[in-house]
């Protein structure tokens, strides 16, 4: 059988492939399954991200699979990136950012999870659009940030979380079972 | 760090304490700092090559993705749909859609002084170079109206080039600009995208203005007209054409001349903010809802 360490390592590789193969595809979905309600788009990857995490958070008490997360949200922010004409790094460094302080968010405040998951999801959504946002501002066109926050932001928080509550809920009942 | 992932349960106890917090810091920040060099290589045009040969060995599957997500899409529109109303409807639809084609054709060849043209005489005058290309990938957020399409240079395109589309009965109208492109890709700037700028051609009543169009969607709307030369002609159901006077007008856009006449929308409502007067465009095709589009390669004069 070997030694057992190279195997270990081997696997380890297997693994984290696996999770980039995973994060292709969701972002595949995201670009190319997904409906646009309205114009607005839903984040799968960042519904999907983020709720796993509050799951998991809820479930050990800690944030200890944030680390996991921000390595999955690099893996689909750059299979994003690829898929569209951002510039490579943004969806990437929007979807950490995002689910970053989300999670810190969480990890702070001793509420029932239950509970802080819309606040989450809509803080992160927001973290998500504002620093996409940001990105075009500072290097294709200057927004003005007040319509835009008003006609597109606050919906595309309203979809995500009336898209992403239910979502949680599944991996909640999933995960816990 | 990999123990840290992969020994999460008993971390329970030392992730709260000030070393498990500096350990995801850390790693926040190595993560963090990749996604910006990343996004500055890129911007610096460093990563293009990566960039464009990823694009284009992920398109067969986005195309083949978008078909079966428009496929599903039909099939459960199909399900609350009555068949024979539905026959009808469509009838109908390419009737008023060559109704509206024809007008906006008509409209255009008044103020051209053209005197009763027939619909193949201005079609003669008119004769675009048309390349036809798939949706491969809708915009994926909401900070640019951006689509990706399945023509690149390889076919001919190069930036700035027309993008043309049709949803419903309106006539075949422009929907983008090409912005950037690969070997067998290219992204498009869609008209309602706030960065999208546009002279553009107001007529009428037998009468025309010069203006310019911008995307709203950053602004919750979809296109506007100001500048107008005479602010009189902006009203309500006034028929907006591309000028293509952008590329002779020098603005400062990375977007080259759009050929003119190509149609593009129709005044909703005009307003008056005091100094200037402004009117919100309904376009033909929605950019968001079109699935295959056109690229206009050249205008055979």
């Amino acid at each position: 059988m070997g030694d057992p360490q190279p195997r270990r390592v081997e696997v380890r590789i297997i693994v984290e492939f696996a999770r980039i193969a995973g994060m292709i595809v969701l972002a595949l979905v995201q670009v190319t399954l997904m409906p646009v309600i309205g114009g607005i788009p839903v984040p799968l990857v960042l519904l999907g991200l983020l709720c796993w995490l509050l799951v998991r958070i809820e479930m050990q008490g800690t944030l200890a699979r944030t680390a996991l997360a921000l390595r999955l949200a690099l893996y689909g922010g750059v299979a994003l990136d690829f898929l569209t004409a951002m510039a490579l790094g943004s969806h990437a460094l929007a979807l950490m950012l995002a689910i970053l302080l989300a999670a810190l968010g969480c990890g702070r405040l001793r509420v029932e999870m239950l509970v802080l998951a819309i606040p989450a999801l809509a803080g992160a959504v927001l973290v998500y659009e504002v620093v996409l946002a940001l990105i075009y501002h500072s290097t294709t066109t200057a927004l003005e940030w007040q319509p835009y926050a008003a006609k597109v932001l606050v919906p595309a928080i309203a979809l995500a979380v009336l898209v992403g509550m239910p979502l949680y809920l599944m991996l909640r009942w999933r995960l816990r079972s | 760090m990999r123990d840290f992932i992969d020994n999460a349960p008993q971390l329970r106890t030392t992730i709260s304490n000030e070393a498990g917090g500096r350990r995801l810091g850390w790693h926040a920040a190595m993560l963090l700092s990749v996604a910006l060099g990343l996004l500055f290589a890129d911007l610096r045009g460093w990563l293009q090559p990566a960039h464009s040969l990823v694009e284009q060995m992920l398109a067969p599957s986005t195309t083949r993705l978008t078909h079966l997500h428009d496929t599903m899409w039909d099939a459960g529109l199909g399900l609350f749909a009555w068949q024979q109303v539905e026959q009808e409807n469509i009838a109908l639809r390419q009737q008023i859609s060559q109704l509206q084609a024809e007008l906006v054709l008509r409209e255009q060849a008044v103020v051209e002084n053209a005197r009763l043209r027939e619909q193949l005489a201005i079609q003669e005058q008119r004769p675009w170079s048309l390349i036809g290309a798939e949706v491969t990938v809708r915009t994926p957020d909401v900070a640019r109206r951006v689509m990706t399409i399945s023509r690149g240079a390889a076919d001919g395109l190069v930036a700035g080039m027309a993008v043309v589309g049709q949803t419903g009965t309106g006539p075949v109208a422009l929907i983008g600009v090409v912005e950037a492109v690969n070997e067998r890709t290219a992204s498009v700037l869609l008209t309602t995208d706030f960065g999208n700028r546009l002279s553009v051609r107001v007529v009428h009543q037998g009468d025309s203005t010069l203006a310019l169009m911008q995307g709203q969607w950053q602004r919750g709307s979809r296109l506007r007209l100001e500048q107008a030369e005479q602010d009189s002609l902006l009203q309500a159901g006034a028929i907006v054409v591309s000028a293509g006077l952008t590329g002779k007008l020098a603005f400062d856009l990375p977007l080259a001349s759009v050929p003119e006449g190509v149609p593009i929308g129709v005044i909703d409502a005009a307003t008056n903010d005091g100094n200037d007067r402004y009117a919100d465009v309904r376009p033909y095709a929605d950019p968001d809802q079109v699935r295959y589009v056109w690229v206009i390669l050249s205008r055979d004069e």
